[in-house]
């Protein structure tokens, strides 16, 4: 019997009471918010949802979120070159010395508007030399590794705040280091 | 969990008891998916009430956009401080009439 009810679509006679049963609750309760709130369901229905499947509208709403994400955050996926993680270094090192570039362009606009100001002096030419060195090629080869600008992850940060903005370079009255080794040879 | 009051209201107290009826997974599966949807509406029908009438549109245009967002429920609450209580009060009401439903068979099974 239970095997011809199941062919024939109809199910456990618990089933088929509960059936009928829940679907006249449901049909109550549809009423009800069609009674209280007539101008809800239009709406809903104007933005193409249906409250009886609602929860599989949000749940491919939620997946293709999701799936933007992780092609965002894995771009190769989508046709763009992948990079192993030499090249990559080599993008983060090229990043920090075009920042670094930056800065030194900063610098240099600085000197020559203390040089406007001042043209009578002969040093301003040695002072923006010696703000425009090139750096050294020991340092050329070293890059960032583990440390970011210089700076260890594990250090604690600094109080003034000046070394993350790296103003501390800037500090005129401090010694050259170049400079005093040669001094000192 | 798909929508932003998903965690207010749980069907796990009803598929329990269903199962207990009910050996056929597709059966359970579409009353539950019934439960579910009566839930839905009454659940809409008590943050309607809650919410003035003239942000209703706002609100249920949101909701279409992204039913998941749990902002949804930040932005209730500025208007109805206990929003998620009522919510809950308003689901377990509904799902008694559900439970008495099963209550009916499971008795006239013993019996």
């Amino acid at each position: 019997m239970s095997l011809l009810s199941k062919f024939l679509g109809r199910g456990s006679n618990e089933y088929v009471y509960l059936r009928e049963a829940f679907a006249s609750h449901h049909h109550k309760v549809e009423e009800d918010l069609h009674a209280n709130h007539p101008h809800a369901v239009p709406t809903l229905e104007q933005h193409g949802v249906d409250l009886k499947t609602v929860r599989r509208r949000a749940a491919s709403v939620v997946a293709a979120a999701a799936i933007a994400g992780l092609l965002l955050a894995r771009p190769h996926h989508v046709g763009a070159p992948q990079l192993d993680r030499q090249q990559a270094q080599e993008h983060t090192q090229l990043a920090a010395n075009s920042s670094e570039k930056g800065s030194a362009a900063n610098k240099l606009s600085h000197s020559k508007a203390v040089s406007l100001k001042k043209p009578a002096s002969s040093g301003s030419s040695s002072t923006t030399s010696e703000t425009n060195e090139k750096p050294s090629k020991k340092n050329v080869g070293k890059g960032h590794k583990g440390h970011i600008r210089g700076r260890s992850y594990l250090a604690p940060p600094k109080e003034h705040g000046l070394h993350d903005l790296g103003l501390h370079k800037g500090d005129k009255n401090a010694p050259h280091p170049i400079k005093e080794k040669g001094k000192k040879a | 969990m798909s929508l932003f009051y998903d965690h207010l209201i749980s069907l796990t107290d009803i598929d329990r008891e269903l199962e207990e009826l009910i050996v056929e997974y597709h059966e359970r599966a579409h009353l539950l998916e019934t439960v579910d949807s009566a839930l839905h509406h009454a659940v809409m029908d008590t943050i309607l009430t809650e919410l003035p009438s003239e942000h209703h549109q706002n609100f249920l245009r949101e909701f279409s956009i992204r039913p998941h967002d749990p902002d949804h429920l930040v932005y209730l609450t500025q208007f109805s401080p206990d929003i998620e209580a009522k919510i809950r009060t308003k689901a377990d009401e509904t799902k008694k009439k559900f439970k008495e439903e099963i209550g009916k068979v499971k008795k006239a099974k013993k019996s």
